[in-house]
């Protein structure tokens, strides 16, 4: 059997751990230094395959022209510069214009690799147009997924996009911060109740580290809503905040993966961790997926 | 920082017709994404970026906003960061008050925080050389601010004279070539085996903190000579 085919075996197989789908974030084994002409797509599928990764969260910024001076969480920055307003405008019309096939060509490189393309990434930032947000919600159907983790979008967002989300029956994952002081942060329980209110097809993408890193429990949360959560970005840390590997902080992550799998529970566990010892980012997050397959197992 | 090393920046010289090609063949477009770090120390010092997933929220080039970070190209406690003493501070305490609280690394040991700084520093001065060198439609820049810059702030006077060293250098040499070499010379450029001159890392702690204004009013006082 080729190489690429024992490859994508592997990957399958090891992706669904006794029910529990288990995969990363492209942001934690990138950086994917695409060649002149070659397709970062390529690229990040190829890593996916060495890293044994079956369920791909794809950011958005892979693909996506770049912003010039942006503010922090996609926000327009407090200076405003004129490259700012140039490449904004650029990304603004990119998205408008980009053709639909693209991204189904996406949807089909993952299916032939074998791997699940399980979710987009992408922030809805206060200046997105409704224009610009229904083709984004286009792009997720041409994507072929049925929800996207909704990083840095704020609460206000949330009446403008249920709209789109209804219309394209597209779930917005809202993912966890750890500003609870602020009431326009997806941080708190009370601001998940706030967006869950919004539509049936809004979700959260609890982000674990984050989440406690706001003082909350992410474990009783999970316990709690498990029926309105995605998918879990899985990380460890000590309670002070210091950096952990997985399995050796206090996020209880395998009491966390055992306690989806014993309710089965449709959570995907997504990793957005690295791990030091390793000599790439590729084989940190390969660690990482073997320690939560064993975790699974046992 | 610039006055502390003003000695031995007077032995550099800046436009060496040497100076001038090597600078010039420096790869500007090099950043965490996959591209091994010009030295084994600053390679080092790459590893630690990527593999403390650094990259994730600050950006393959340091300017990672988009993912919620700080924009390290542009951040001010970076550019008053020497040898990681900020830098290293920040990484060991970490940042719980932000939409995306960075972790605390207390395990970094004191030689991978200051590779990791001498990382970052490089990689911004990688960024910053390209937006002051390839930024269209910049105004002319003002040859008396640029005397006064030279003179002062800048630090540039200290080691440089219009007199000897740089004597000529506006009639010699093409503005792009005279800006380009003016921000970053050959002896701030890393290099295997090369430990940089006091010289070399004042251009580029320089080159991480001026302005576009400045650079150009700069330019014009030497074009004018």
């Amino acid at each position: 059997m080729p190489l690429l085919h024992v490859r994508q075996s592997l990957v399958r197989d090891a992706a669904t751990v006794r029910g529990v789908r288990i995969g990363a974030i492209t942001g934690v084994y990138g950086p994917f230094p695409a060649a002149t002409g070659q397709d970062v797509v390529d690229v990040v599928i190829a890593r996916s395959l060495e890293g044994g990764i079956g369920h791909v969260e794809l950011v958005n910024t892979l693909l996506e022209p770049r912003v010039t001076g942006g503010g922090i969480g996609g926000q327009v920055p407090p200076t405003v510069t004129p490259e700012y307003l140039q490449s904004r405008e650029g990304l603004r019309q990119w998205r408008l214009t980009k053709p639909l096939d693209s991204f189904r060509d996406i949807r089909r490189k993952f299916e032939s690799a074998g791997i699940d393309l399980y979710s987009y990434v992408m922030t809805i930032g206060d200046d997105f147009t409704d224009q610009e947000i229904d083709a984004f919600f286009k792009q997720m159907q041409a994507l072929g997924v049925d929800r996207f983790c909704t990083n840095q979008t704020r609460i206000g967002m949330g009446p403008r996009m249920a709209p789109f989300a209804e219309k394209y029956r597209v779930m917005a994952a809202f993912h966890t911060h750890a500003l609870v002081e602020d009431a326009n942060e997806v941080a708190s329980p009370a601001s998940l109740d706030k967006v869950l209110g919004m539509s049936r097809l809004f979700m959260i993408n609890l982000d674990i580290g984050h989440f406690a890193r706001g003082g909350n429990d992410p474990f009783a949360y999970i316990q709690a809503h498990h029926d309105r959560i995605t998918h879990l970005h899985i990380r460890d840390q000590k309670k002070d905040g210091t950096a952990a590997n997985l399995g050796e902080g206090d996020l209880r992550v395998s009491e966390t993966l055992r306690t989806i799998r014993d309710h089965q529970w449709p959570i995907a566990c997504i990793l957005e961790q690295g791990r030091t010892g390793f000599d790439s980012t590729v084989a940190a997050t390969r660690a990482n997926l073997e320690y939560m397959r064993k975790t699974l197992e046992s | 920082m610039i006055r502390a090393v003003s000695a031995a920046l007077a032995a550099a010289t800046l436009l060496a017709s040497g100076a001038v090609a090597a600078g010039q063949a420096a790869d500007p477009r090099r950043d965490a994404g996959g591209y091994p770090a010009p030295t084994t120390a600053l390679e080092r010092g790459r590893r630690v970026y990527v593999l403390s997933a650094c990259h994730f929220c600050h950006g393959v080039d340091l300017t990672g906003a988009q993912m919620g970070a700080a924009d390290l190209m542009h951040d001010a406690l970076v550019a008053a960061d020497q040898h990681g003493e900020v830098i290293g501070a920040i990484v060991r305490a970490g940042l719980p008050n932000l939409q995306t609280a960075m972790p605390r690394y207390v395990d970094m040991t004191p030689q991978q925080v200051q590779e990791l700084a001498a990382y970052i520093h490089f990689l911004r001065a990688q960024g910053r050389f390209r937006e002051l060198t390839e930024q269209a439609n910049q105004p002319r820049g003002d040859t008396v601010a640029g005397k006064t810059y030279f003179s002062g702030e800048g630090g540039c006077a200290q080691c440089h004279s219009l007199a000897r060293d740089l004597a000529g250098v506006g009639k010699k040499y093409g503005e792009a070539t005279l800006l380009a070499t003016m921000l970053r010379p050959a002896v701030s450029v890393p290099r295997e085996g090369v430990e940089m001159s006091a010289g070399g890392a004042a251009h580029q702690k320089l080159l991480e903190t001026m302005l576009a204004k400045d650079a150009q009013n700069v330019l014009a006082y030497l074009r004018e000579q």
